[in-house]
């Protein structure tokens, strides 16, 4: 009797690995949030964009524009991000180095990218800093620059 | 479903195991009277699991052999493989080839039987040397293109916890398997590909994993009557 619930309970903690799944829910995202900052008082910046090219994409990817941050598309071939800024006052390169890391999750969800910053610089500018490593659908700011 | 019926039969041994203890407890308490850890013999095997899996499985091979060493109640044991896998996922391919080790120690709880038949609990230390690859198509602002990546050269090590039978069956025939509990899968952490399978352990996202290997053996015996 003892031996037949012994039997019943391993069974059942067995069987429950069978339904273990890969996690098809991808939290990770390959766009990127630049905010601007004010290098003296460190206080949020609004900054008047006459353009923004991206290197890899064709045109414009923002024009005439007066804002406090840039959402911006990692390319999952590449390992670097070129992001130029034209202001009436000046013209700016954001470059933010990465790693895109493929993540087989399960065979039914297939390969996905998960994108990890490792470094940000820029000219023109007083300094960029990572803030957030890795790249998720939270989008929380991940680049700070300061001018 | 093979998952499925592997569990089955699994569940089902080391329940026969646990019976066995019983038996091994009583043994144990008969005291010692002469302990010898001079080894009488070497046995070496093959896994019959993986070989049928490589049979019935696309895509799949593992080949693995066995060999221990007694000492007393005690024994050394060496494990080594190789395994290949190919896997069509929603996007792409994913190929995984590699050879693992491992290496660990069994205490046997059936010590004072006369043919040396074996119920033991013991633990491995394991270690994988592979090479993955993902061909996939990435959806992307740049464009829906083929990325290809690759892990080349990487290593992973494991902890397991183990038990199991060996019987032997007719003269320096063995069968026996071995049930095991695996552990705190070591893995590259900036890898182009975070390792999804790794030989010998398995998909590293199970944590704990564990796995089944049947053997058949031969033992060669080292000194005369043993």
């Amino acid at each position: 009797m003892r031996l037949s619930i012994l039997l019943i309970v391993v069974t059942a903690l067995s069987l429950s690995g069978c339904f273990e799944k890969g996690d098809c829910q991808n939290q990770t995202s390959n766009i990127v949030k630049v905010a601007f900052f004010n290098s003296s008082d460190q206080k949020v910046l609004k900054v008047q964009l006459d353009s923004v090219f991206i290197r890899g994409l064709e045109g414009k990817f923002i024009e005439d524009e007066e804002l406090e941050s840039i959402v911006i598309p990692l390319d999952p071939l590449s390992d670097e991000a070129v992001i130029t800024l034209y202001r009436p006052e000046a013209t700016n390169t954001i470059t933010i180095g990465y790693i895109a890391r493929t993540t087989v999750l399960d065979p039914a969800c297939g390969a996905t990218d998960l994108y990890l910053l490792k470094k940000a610089s820029g000219e023109g500018i007083s300094s960029a800093t990572i803030t957030q490593e890795i790249v998720s659908v939270s989008l929380t700011t991940n680049v700070s620059v300061y001018f | 479903m093979s998952v499925f019926i592997s569990k089955i039969i699994t569940t089902l041994l080391l329940i026969s195991a646990l019976v066995c203890t019983g038996q091994a407890k009583a043994v144990a308490e008969k005291k010692d009277t002469v302990k010898s850890f001079r080894p009488t013999g070497i046995r070496i095997g093959a896994d019959m699991v993986g070989a049928i899996k490589t049979g019935i499985t696309p895509g799949f091979s593992n080949q693995e052999i066995f060999a221990d060493i007694d000492f007393h109640r005690y024994y050394l044991v060496a494990e080594a493989g190789r395994s290949s896998r190919e896997l069509t996922i929603s996007n792409g391919t994913y190929t995984n080839t590699g050879s693992y080790l491992r290496l660990g120690a069994d205490v046997n709880f059936l010590v004072k039987d006369p043919d040396k038949n074996m119920f033991f609990l013991g633990f491995r230390y394991g270690r994988a040397f592979y090479d993955e690859r993902v061909v996939y198509l990435t959806e992307s602002e740049f464009g829906d293109r083929e990325k290809i990546a690759a892990n080349s050269g990487v290593s992973s090590g494991w902890v397991e916890l183990t038990t199991g039978l060996r019987i032997k069956v007719w003269k320096a025939f063995w069968m026996g398997y071995t049930g095991r509990i695996k552990f705190s899968p070591s893995t590259p952490q900036e890898s182009p590909v975070a390792p999804y399978d790794i030989p010998g352990y398995g998909l590293t996202f199970k944590q704990p994993w564990w796995g089944f290997s049947y053997y058949v053996m031969f033992r060669l015996p080292l000194k005369k009557n043993s």
